[in-house]
């Protein structure tokens, strides 16, 4: 089930309903949202839940035993078989057949012609994001930094949790566990927010992420032919599409936690203001990058040792994480390259705060624009088919010598391209507002959402919506 | 909670009001202008204006029969209604669109494409959402109510909230509303008889002939021709010309049929195979006078 579909208009007042008004106690509403949340999933392939499900005994069984263990080692062995099934199932449904490809590609380059079958697997819908939050759980009662729960329904419902099961935020278990053992009472104000952020989400993704998107793979799939005006239009426009699709449905996924009284971290603030790579990383995919900070990079010797390997390890990691393919990993290793110099220099810190915006100051815009540029230029690699392409794509926009403009060769497309820039515009005006004030979100008055539902309403691809990028991932 | 509730549904009550309000405006500008085929026809002509002939169908009709030339030549008077990427039912509206706002014509030719020669499960086509502005008469709602499947029935929905439909298509009916507003005679890719052609391109594929023997068995269409007796017009089947394609019809329900199927054999003569250029279009129409004549 997807967040702006008919099926979920219908879910989420009925859960909500039942939620408040006849499973009143913890425990009830706790057993509620793990039948709903296997039901959301169960509603695009009922066959995954298994995976869930089974992840999710492991996990809880292996935590209460290394809670229980006082011997190191052995805690050890339980925790590398979390880790071994977690990532091992990880790696069996999205990485097997790219290194089985990888593995045959290397051999004939060798000159040793081998043949090889690849496995024909379906990708479970958000296998990369409750993988990560079940193995902060395990890591986390290992590290003794939270007490393995008892609380069988509890815990699965944390794993499963519907809102953010299939696209994040990827949760942090010493988070959002805890707010399932307590009690929660219905509160009006975290309620509103919550609505507040629905609809900011949804103007995110139905207009803006839906639209562009209809343009984006009219030039990429045609690049070739396409003029260096479409070719950077086009690059322009999967910057936005990408961050209103993924943080459209952070917003979404925090709205409807925020219903159940559930409180999410933020995912993203404000990433395409920031004045260089180091910021948006704080900005972009905030429950991903600190996690990767968390479980890889401290442990791997933070910035004590290595400290530059390690960095170069998180962003590659980054990258794989997405996919398995070569362009997620070059993304990947372009953002280390553009991050390394500042962390060597020390001034990966520099814009950590954004009270140092001069509101009539040229610089920080002048390095905005020149940070969305590196971050836009990235982009082309995550979005091209492959290496290949993405470095033909690039080239393109500075060296080309044909004159076809698919983005120009109708009404229709022309006036999705007038939808996608005043909607960008708009979307850029209520950040710049709230970036400026210091917020880490947007909280939009009454008559503002009613603007942005009326723009939902007929600015808004329907007819060709489609699903969340990051659902692939 | 209670309060939360109150102003949620405060709030949507505003909300739907609005973009109702909205939707509602931008279908009646539409309904008053000439930018579809359905508005085009009740606001282009007079009421009781007499034809002598209107053309029906899909792509195929709107390409093939070139009104103008039939006029030109025969001083007669006709217009095409031919709307792309629809089916039978969507010409079966458009008829009765046409004898319900008081028309009258001689010759009633359907443009009838061979995936509707046999009986099959029918349903709304691609472009239905032109008869939108006109969804609050009752033979637009029966048939969207008798025609279209799935779980979420925008088109029969829309009589109640236009939203649904407005927000649907947005880029077909609240973006043209609006071009209507300062343009109410503009046409969306149609000249002043309803008349359309592809760009002068020559088909390059080369395929071998093929010939098939069919029936025309569609009940459908005998609620047509019931239709065209009860206004006084005479129902005649156009089937129009097919690249390397013989279709020979044997059985048609009593209705007359123009078989034009294999009439022209050389790729300049089709844009591509199932639909003419330019050439092949003044020859098939050319074809065609005799009948209307």
């Amino acid at each position: 089930m997807i967040f702006n579909s008919i099926e979920f208009v219908l879910f989420l007042p009925l859960v909500f309903l039942l939620y408040w008004f006849v499973f009143k106690n913890r425990s009830q509403q706790n057993i509620l949202l793990l039948v709903a949340s296997y039901f959301f999933y169960g509603w695009w392939d009922w066959r995954f839940l298994l995976l869930i499900l089974f992840s999710s005994i492991l996990d809880f069984v292996i935590a209460k035993k290394i809670q229980s263990n006082t011997n190191n080692k052995t805690r050890k062995v339980l925790l590398l078989s979390s880790l071994c099934f977690n990532l091992g199932v990880l790696f069996y449904f999205k990485y097997c057949n790219f290194f089985i490809e990888s593995f045959t590609n290397a051999f004939t380059f060798f000159g040793q012609e081998i043949t090889s079958n690849h496995i024909d697997v379906i990708l479970p819908v958000g296998i990369s994001f409750y993988t990560f939050q079940t193995l902060s759980y395990t890591i986390d009662v290992y590290k003794r930094k939270l007490s393995a729960t008892k609380d069988v329904v509890s815990f699965f419902a944390f794993v499963s949790f519907f809102p953010q099961l299939v696209a994040g935020p990827i949760e942090r278990a010493t988070n959002l566990l805890p707010q399932f053992l307590k009690e929660r009472k219905f509160q009006r104000t975290l309620a509103i927010l919550g609505v507040k952020l629905i609809i900011w989400g949804m103007f995110k993704k139905i207009v803006i992420a839906d639209n562009t998107g209809i343009l984006v793979d009219l030039v990429y799939d045609n690049f070739e032919t396409q003029n260096q005006l479409a070719l950077l239009i086009a690059a322009v426009l999967f910057s936005f599409q990408i961050y209103c699709d993924f943080s459209g449905y952070s917003d979404i996924a925090i709205g409807v936690s925020r219903l159940f009284g559930f409180n999410l971290m933020t995912n993203f603030s404000f990433p395409y203001f920031s004045r260089d790579i180091a910021e948006f990383w704080r900005r972009w995919h905030i429950s991903l990058s600190t996690w990767f900070r968390d479980y890889v990079y401290i442990p791997l010797g933070g910035s004590k040792v290595f400290k530059i390997r390690n960095v170069f390890i998180v962003f590659l990691l980054s990258g794989f994480w997405h996919g398995a393919n070569m362009t997620f990993i070059f993304w990947g290793l372009i953002h280390a390259i553009l991050f390394i110099p500042l962390f060597i220099t020390g001034r990966y810190l520099k814009n950590k705060h954004s009270e140092n915006i001069d509101k009539i100051n040229i610089k920080p815009i002048l390095s905005t624009i020149l940070t969305f540029s590196m971050v836009t230029l990235a982009w082309v690699f995550f979005r091209a088919e492959n290496i290949t392409e993405a470095f033909l794509f690039v080239e393109r926009i500075f060296i080309n010598d044909f004159n076809e403009n698919v983005l120009f060769s109708s009404n229709k497309y022309l006036l999705i391209l007038l939808i996608s820039v005043f909607s960008i515009l708009t979307l850029l005006f209520i950040e710049a507002l709230f970036y400026m004030k210091n917020k880490m979100e947007v909280t939009l008055s009454g008559k503002w959402l009613l603007f942005l539902i009326v723009m939902i309403a007929f600015f808004g691809a329907f007819k060709n919506h489609s699903e969340f990028i990051y659902f692939q991932f | 909670m209670r309060k939360f509730l109150l102003n949620i549904i405060k709030y949507s009550l505003i909300a739907l009001l609005l973009v109702n309000a909205i939707s509602f405006l931008s279908l009646y500008l539409l309904s008053k202008s000439e930018f579809y085929k359905p508005s085009y026809l009740v606001n282009h002509f007079n009421k009781q204006t007499k034809f002598d002939y209107i053309v029906l169908g899909s792509s195929r009709g709107l390409t093939t029969i070139n009104t103008n030339q039939i006029d030109e030549a025969l001083g007669t008077k006709g217009v095409n209604l031919s709307i792309d990427d629809t089916g039978l039912p969507t010409h079966s509206l458009m008829l009765t669109h046409f004898f319900e706002n008081d028309f009258k014509t001689k010759k009633v030719i359907l443009t009838l494409d061979s995936a509707f020669f046999k009986n099959k499960k029918m349903g709304v086509s691609d472009n239905d959402y032109r008869f939108l502005p006109f969804v609050t008469n009752d033979y637009v709602r029966s048939y969207f109510t008798e025609y279209e499947n799935g779980m979420f029935k925008k088109y029969s929905l829309s009589g109640f909230f236009p939203f649904i439909g407005v927000s649907y298509y947005n880029l077909e009916l609240f973006f043209p509303s609006l071009v209507t507003i300062f343009s109410p005679q503009r046409h969306n890719r149609f000249d002043d008889n309803g008349n359309y052609r592809y760009p002068d391109k020559k088909l390059n594929s080369i395929k071998k002939l093929g010939i098939e023997n069919t029936n025309i068995s569609n009940l459908k269409l005998l609620e047509l021709k019931r239709m065209c007796t009860s206004n006084d017009a005479e129902l005649i089947i156009y089937v129009a010309p097919i690249y390397n394609t013989q279709l020979n019809i044997n059985k048609s329900l009593g209705i007359e049929v123009i078989n034009h199927t294999s009439l022209l054999k050389s790729t300049d003569n089709f844009y591509d195979v199932i639909h003419v250029n330019k050439k092949g279009r003044e020859i098939a129409t050319d074809a065609l006078m005799k009948y209307i004549n």
